[in-house]
């Protein structure tokens, strides 16, 4: 399946010309990294014939560095120094030589420092990583196009350093984001729960004139046994878009899924430097079981460094519906910030298609102090056609966390008072609520051989107009006691109330439990922890939770988690893993109790 | 009495063999571990009064006399250390890692010239040329 994938990766029907083309000695490209190194090589760069030592390139950052009696020749001069770092499409480069002093010429029309500042990300880029690789390649010549995909000539993949199959040429990078132009066959893939899946790109670019990315996606179900859903499905999107001159932009995108969904839009967009922006298009969307709408549609973002945030949207739709929706936000002062928000819409839902019409209102003024936050809320909601209105004020004051005994402590307060008044027809009813939290903190304290022990408190007082007021509190005590440099027990202890009150009447609940963790801090080869949780009222243990990591050959590592029931008295599950790291995906064998399946995944990092 | 001789070989496809620079680190300090100088607390950003900075380098088959050679660069550009040519297997016994250091000492009076980005160079021969980029900062 994986070999499916870089298969599948690798099928490009429409090839860019190289840019860079890198013959060596040896030449080795890891698919895990993206990263090429190379021994004695030499290529053609800026008009100059180049060779060198020893060649790094990151392909993800664009960093290319060569070192080691680098000489670069052109028919009437030879430059020679001790590295080049270089950028291949805008041909500029710095030449470094060091001698008593280090000596930095430019190539083009370089800038030295910016691509100094790459060099980091050549840093780590060595044979025994490149070997170490889940999957690389190797040969004698590269080819590098403008849009950084790799194709290799006489290539040999390497699967977990065990020599695979040969190729005459190969594109051994991948990414649909990265080809300029073509047809990618980006995906094919089979999984047993659904079926055949295909994802298929077409990407155009003229220039700076025109860019178009179009994609289908199929799934075929029919021609596998046991698979639900509907037979088959496709989806097809395009967006394109026309440049029209500086700061302007045509929009066209359309999507189809066979299900019948469709959508499509025209827009025109115009930036004006900055944040700043207008666009305004028509937008048509057909959804299932619903009437199709048509929409036109402005937004304008203007942002001025006075002036405050100013965005606005609005849309027609050709059935007589309307949305709306204005924001201003502006700093007054360097810890005062005021905001208004409004939205209205006049909308049609239901099977009936009525009209509602809702109009919203906010307006929040903050002020951020050195010890707490002050913010007071507005918030309104009308709907216009069922008469109802909520007005809704809140008060919210904060203290931000304050370190006492000198950070051993932390404190910290809440508090938010809201006031509710609501109109139902021609019916007022006011409500208010007052909510007051309070979190103490206590950092771990070192007491003496290897034990700490820290403890956290929190309380919440809520009253209301209502009277359904309560009380809540909770304590959480840590210990640790180490056991040795990566080794030691933990003990929890939690518990929490709830009191509830009304009138006379004084009812709550309240709970407990102790929990203990055995750890064992991950290193190589072994890592993890095991978890047992007793409940102390009950007087008897609840569950055990184990994780538990085992690093194998190579970067290959046994993973496991279970979770034993007490009360059940049976093992709830256990997932068992096998998981090899390889840099910019991982590979994933896994077996999980509960669905008694055997799962293969290649997650991307 | 007429003969013919004939060769043919192939290129190995697998990482080709001879000495080379597997990696090159800036480090606080190293630590002997199975047998080895192995890097500890490897770093780029340094203090004055962390008292020096340590650079590590490991070669893989390693099968003849080598020649290391560390140079160190000040931010001004300048050449501040020069180790010279530092001869190692002399015997020339085939070693599959050799590992080696070299030690820039730091001390607090060093004047601002030296607070800003240096540069360490380590070449092998005179011809296989890594470096590396760390700062130092007075506090």
């Amino acid at each position: 399946m994986i070999l499916g994938c870089l298969a599948a990766a690798g099928v490009v029907f429409a090839a860019e010309k190289p840019f860079l083309r890198i013959d060596g000695a040896y030449l080795a490209y890891s698919y895990d990294f993206n990263q090429i190194y190379g021994e004695n090589v030499r290529f053609r760069f800026a008009g100059y014939d180049v060779s060198g030592n020893r060649l790094r390139i990151d392909l993800a950052s664009q960093s290319f560095r060569l070192s080691g009696a680098v000489r670069m020749i052109e028919p009437d001069r030879v430059l020679e120094g001790d590295e080049l770092f270089f950028v291949p499409h805008d041909e500029s480069g710095v030449l470094v030589a060091y001698g008593e002093i280090i000596s930095r010429m430019p190539i083009g029309e370089a800038d030295i420092q910016a691509l100094l500042n790459l060099r980091p990300n050549t840093e780590d880029i060595s044979p025994s990583r490149i070997a170490g690789s889940l999957f690389y390649f190797s040969g004698r010549r590269m080819d590098i196009t403008p849009s950084y995909d790799l194709y290799g000539r006489d290539v040999t993949l390497f699967i977990e350093g065990l020599e695979s199959i040969g190729l005459t040429r190969f594109r051994l990078s991948e990414g649909i984001r990265q080809v300029e132009n073509g047809f990618v066959l980006e995906r094919l893939r089979y999984n047993r729960g659904r079926g055949l899946n295909a994802r298929a790109g077409y990407i155009y670019r003229s220039g700076d004139k025109f860019r178009s990315l179009s994609s289908l996606d199929y799934e075929e179900r029919a021609l596998f046994r046991g698979i639900g859903g509907l037979p088959r499905q496709a989806d097809i999107r395009t967006d394109n878009t026309l440049f029209l001159g500086r700061n302007l932009d045509l929009d066209l995108s359309a999507q189809y899924n066979t299900s019948g969904l469709f959508s499509s839009s025209l827009s025109m967009s115009r930036s004006g430097g900055g944040d700043n922006r207008f666009r305004a298009g028509i937008a048509h969307n057909r959804p299932i079981n619903r009437p199709a709408e048509t929409w036109l549609e402005t937004s304008v973002l203007a942002v001025r460094p006075k002036g405050g945030r100013l965005e606005f949207f609005g849309g027609y739709e050709a059935r007589n519906q309307v949305a709306a929706r204005l924001d201003y936000g502006l700093p007054l002062r360097e810890n005062l910030n005021f905001r208004l928000g409004s939205t209205y819409a006049a909308l049609r839902g239901g099977r009936t298609g009525a009209l509602s019409r809702i109009f919203t209102g906010n307006l929040d003024l903050v002020w951020s102090a050195r010890i707490f936050d002050l913010s007071s809320h507005y918030f309104l909601n009308s709907d216009l056609v069922g008469r109802s209105l909520l007005s809704q004020p809140q008060l919210r004051i904060g203290l931000r966390p304050v370190s006492l005994y000198d950070g051993w402590l932390s404190l910290r307060l809440d508090n938010i008072f809201i006031y509710n008044r609501m109109r139902l027809g021609e019916d007022w009813s006011t409500a208010y609520s007052n909510n007051t939290m309070l979190y103490l903190s206590a950092r771990p304290a070192a007491i003496g051989n290897g034990f700490s022990f820290g403890w956290d408190l929190a309380l919440e007082e809520f009253l209301e107009k209502q009277g359904r007021n309560f009380f809540s509190g909770g304590l959480i005590l840590r210990a640790e006691q180490k056991l040795g440099p990566r080794v030691a027990l933990e003990g929890l202890y939690r518990y929490r109330t709830r009191r509830l009150s009304q009138g006379w009447l004084i009812e709550g609940t309240s709970g407990q439990d102790l929990s203990a963790v055995f750890r064992v801090r991950p290193a190589d080869p072994f890592g993890g922890w095991m978890s047992l949780s007793y409940d102390p009222a009950a007087g008897r243990l609840r569950q055990s939770f184990a994780d538990v990591s085992v690093g194998l050959v190579k970067n290959w590592r046994f993973h496991s988690q279970m979770n034993w029931d007490f009360l059940l008295n049976k093992l709830n599950n256990i997932d068992l893993y096998l998981i090899r790291e390889a840099g910019r995906f991982q590979v994933r064998f896994m077996w999980r109790s509960i669905s008694r399946q055997i799962l293969v995944e290649l997650v991307p990092r | 009495m007429l003969g013919s001789a004939c060769i043919s070989l192939k290129i190995p496809a697998v990482f080709p063999g001879g000495d080379r620079v597997d990696r090159m680190v800036i480090c606080a300090s190293v630590a002997f571990d199975k047998g080895l100088y192995e890097p500890r607390d490897i770093t780029s950003d340094f203090r004055l009064r962390d008292g020096r900075v340590v650079c590590h380098v490991r070669l893989n088959d390693v099968g003849r006399e080598l020649r290391l050679r560390w140079r160190w660069y000040d931010p001004g550009g300048r050449l501040f250390r020069d180790t010279g040519d530092l001869l190692v297997n002399v015997e020339e016994r085939f070693l599959s890692v050799l590992t080696a250091t070299d030690i820039l000492e730091l001390t607090e009076d060093w004047d601002d010239g030296a607070i800003g980005r240096w540069t360490v160079v380590f070449t092998v021969d005179d011809v296989r040329v890594e470096s590396l980029d760390f700062r130092i900062g007075r506090d």
